[in-house]
């Protein structure tokens, strides 16, 4: 058997059912790595040590006394800072929650501790979750376990630089606007944004109730499906929660695409992309022909109206629900995080309810016109190589914003439109990960992740680790 | 025919209305992105909604894709 931090999330699983390992080994293994390499990355927020163990210890009882085991039973994970655990503390990346100790639990930790994983504690994010960089200013950018100099990708910054440098197997983040893609085609990861209302979001940390959705950033597409089964679901606790059946997701990972149609639109998404992403995105089109998807170029529509429309709600959303804050502690906020809440104080209310009204329509017509009857979307992930943080930091404040734009280029818009997108490593430029996305139609995320692991079963992007010793 | 607003008075507006100190300088900030977004989709509302359209729309559309679920 691999080192026990080599193996992925269904692997790990799988040998501790087997009795092939302990949960207490691979707990100690992860918190080992968490407190070597977590400082290096700057990952971790807070470890629950002597409790981790504790439940590691009561998971191999359990085992060896022969009762029934869920499909993570003593896997060690730890998570970003923004779902809550009652009694333990929950900054959300922020000054202003520094001290804030929540008296729930989130519905998605509440599924996983159901299912028998263990939670080692929390993973830094950028500031309310409101950079696709990661930017942090007061705990500072988590950093790219490829290349520590460049950031993670956010918000979920530190489940991303903790699951590359093989410091857990996988965690749950956040998207927004791209945040749980950001973070996985950053640092060579898988990371699956499901359908607006697939997962509950009941006790995690609002930034925008339209537009946010909770999903898992793993190794692969393999481990995503099995974190999706558990995750998803009606919830009573969150109203906006899809009351659908939940599949197993692993059961459709088949590896075949036959008969599956996946549409390229060639002309927004590709505003950007650099020749070296190109010609790597083009292998990974190639790589699914050969797992027998045909592929078919369309045209994206009109997405000026769709990033417009998603700006609009998550402004006027966030502006909600931090006007008090913004009232109250201003100087609080990093002014890249307060500049972006802003502007959703100056919009009229029309103008929100006229986004919302508009939201079916837009969608509507974006499968229409980008999928074009196919059964997926293939998108870059990234337009560009992963930047450093300096490159987002620092300078001529509107180049900084320009490029910080370009990152959500591809991504933001698919959350307005409420579709699921799976992000799949595919090749290296410049020694950083290159990601392509997959973007499905409502409530398909069993037909993405298919496709995610066909294409990981001829591939080996997303078993490549950055070198990170301990 | 609508009037541009000043920053001055846009900030005044939505600091009286937000009872938020926001000063001309940080309403300038953001202005131009504030004003494309707006003006974008206020016209496709204008374009593209009756009285019937209403945000409730979106789940409806998107539970229509059930069958999506194997």
């Amino acid at each position: 058997m691999s080192a026990l931090h080599e193996l992925s999330l269904t692997a790990l699983a799988d040998a501790i059912a087997a009795g092939e390992t302990t949960s207490r080994a691979a707990t100690e293994a992860s918190l080992t790595r968490l407190k070597a390499i977590g400082p290096k990355v700057n990952c971790v927020v807070l470890l629950e040590e002597d409790k981790a163990l504790a439940a590691a210890d009561k998971a191999d009882a359990a085992r060896k006394a022969g009762k029934p085991l869920g499909r993570l039973h003593g896997v060690p994970l730890a998570h970003k800072d923004l779902f809550y655990r009652s009694g333990r503390p929950c900054a959300g990346g922020s000054k202003i929650r520094q001290g804030f100790v929540p008296d729930k639990t989130a519905t998605v930790l509440n599924k996983l501790d159901a299912a028998g994983a263990l939670d080692l504690g929390t993973l830094h994010m950028a500031e309310f979750a409101l950079s696709p960089t990661g930017y942090n200013e007061p705990y500072g950018h988590a950093r790219n376990p490829w290349n520590t100099d460049h950031v993670t990708g956010g918000s979920s910054s530190g489940s991303g630089a903790a699951v590359a440098a093989r410091l857990v197997s996988a965690s749950l983040g956040s998207d927004t606007g791209g945040s749980i893609r950001h973070p996985a085609a950053m640092c060579g990861l898988t990371g699956l944004k499901p359908t607006w209302s697939r997962v509950s979001r009941a006790n995690a940390m609002p930034l925008s109730w339209s537009l946010d959705c909770i999903g898992p950033l793993a190794r692969n597409a393999r481990d995503c499906a099995r974190l999706m089964s558990i995750i998803s679901g009606a919830d009573a606790a969150d109203p906006t929660a899809a009351r659908l059946a939940v599949p197993d997701y692993e059961t459709a990972l088949s590896g075949g695409l036959k008969g599956v149609t996946i549409a390229v639109p060639g002309n927004y998404y590709y505003e950007h992309v650099t020749a070296e992403v190109k010609a790597l995105l083009d292998a990974s089109l190639a790589a699914l022909r050969e797992r027998g998807a045909k592929t078919v170029a369309t045209t994206a529509p009109d997405m000026s109206l769709v990033n417009a429309l998603m700006i609009v709600v998550m402004a006027v959303e966030a502006a909600g629900i931090h006007r008090n804050w913004l009232a109250t502690r201003p100087d609080d906020y990093a002014d890249q995080v307060r500049s972006r809440i802003e502007p959703g104080l100056y919009y009229p209310a029309t103008r929100y309810t006229e986004a919302l009204s508009l939201r079916a329509k837009i969608a509507a017509e974006y499968l229409a016109t980008a999928m074009k009857g196919a059964d997926m979307l293939h998108l870059p992930a990234l337009s560009i190589p992963v930047p450093t943080i300096a490159e987002t930091t620092a300078g001529d404040p509107a180049a900084v914003a320009a490029r910080i734009g370009t990152i959500t280029h591809c991504t933001r818009g698919i959350n307005y439109l409420g579709l699921p997108a799976l992000s799949v490593p595919c090749g290296f430029a410049g020694g950083m990960p290159v990601a392509f996305q997959l973007v499905g139609k409502p409530f398909a995320e069993a037909l993405l992740l298919q496709a995610g692991d066909a294409y990981q079963r001829v591939t080996d992007w997303h078993t490549r680790a950055p070198a990170m010793a301990v | 025919m609508s009037k541009p607003l000043q920053d001055a008075a846009l900030g005044d507006i939505a600091s009286a209305l937000q009872y938020i100190d926001l000063p001309p300088e940080r309403v300038a900030r953001t202005r131009p992105l504030f004003e494309a977004n707006n003006a974008i989709v206020a016209r496709a509302a204008q374009a593209r909604l009756g009285i019937d359209d209403n945000p409730g729309d979106f789940v409806v559309w998107l539970e229509s894709f059930e069958g999506n679920t194997p």
